[in-house]
């Protein structure tokens, strides 16, 4: 675990809540640009409702910098979804999560895969930021 | 751009999922709530999660400071509240932004000037700033 450090970095949560169900490629935050730098230590959703899809829902969701450098990924599948609290891991590929002041992170759904018909989760993105002029 | 500063500030996010109800009577999603310490809002934008439905929708959405004053505030109309993903910016009032440590923040939305959605969902992402504190045990 991290030790306390007076000048260190801080741990801020971003927290979305994601539908399961839309189809094809789909984008659920464009460009959030908040203006200030961060790098992603993890993302990881979090089952609010229980998917369906006859077993075989399959979809591909990213945390990305810019329209395509992808920062974290996950394959969503039924079987990793169908029990409310169920946690889905990210991969996240620490040389892209660095994000600039002027960086755009956008979360989405990738084309392809086969299509939920149910299911919501929370999605939790951990970044470190430093202390910061106003 | 802010620069890193050893003694400065931290941004933090406060994310709340709001759901669009249909009819046109006033709702809270967040009523009153009060960390306890001091924090100055700098921005607030939404993200679409459900697309939004009803002939001529529209819905004023605030942040508040206490009951009734507006720290931030849009007007959504069906043509914002669609595709998903799509932000909507709030306006700032930077003058009403600043929280001190007993002051309230409620999320709203007031009847007048509505006209009912049938559907949609957004995210809400408020970014706020605050200065290191004692932890107060």
């Amino acid at each position: 675990m991290p030790r306390g450090v007076a000048v260190g970095g801080v741990r801020v949560e971003k927290n979305l809540y994601i539908p399961l169900t839309h189809t094809g490629a789909v984008e659920f935050v464009t460009d959030w640009t908040p203006g200030y730098g961060f790098t992603i230590e993890s993302v990881t959703g979090y089952v609010a409702i229980a998917s369906t899809s006859s077993g075989s829902g399959s979809r591909t969701c990213r945390v990305l910098k810019g329209a395509s450098t992808v920062v974290a990924t996950s394959t969503i599948t039924s079987d990793g979804t169908d029990t409310v609290g169920e946690a889905i891991t990210f991969t996240v590929t620490d040389a892209n999560a660095t994000f600039k002041d002027t960086d755009k992170l956008t979360v989405d759904f990738a084309t392809g895969g086969t299509d939920f018909t149910a299911g919501y989760m929370n999605l939790v993105i951990v970044y470190r930021e430093y202390k910061q002029s106003r | 751009m802010p620069r890193k500063s050893p003694f400065g500030v931290v941004r933090v996010e406060k994310n709340v999922y709001i759901p669009i109800p249909s009819g046109t009577s006033a709702v809270e999603w967040v009523t009153d709530w009060t960390p306890g310490y001091g924090f100055t809002i700098e921005s607030v934008t939404g993200y679409i999660t459900t697309a939004g439905t009803g002939t001529n929708a529209a819905r004023v959405i605030r942040v508040l400071k206490g009951t009734a004053t507006v720290v931030a505030t849009v007007t959504l109309l069906l043509a914002d509240a669609t595709p998903t993903g799509k932000a909507i910016p709030f306006t700032v009032t930077a003058a009403n932004a600043t929280y001190l440590d007993a002051d309230v923040l409620t999320v709203d939305s007031p009847s007048a000037g509505a006209t009912s959605f049938t559907a949609g969902a957004f995210n809400l992402t408020i970014v706020y700033r605050q200065n290191p504190q004692r932890v107060s045990l």
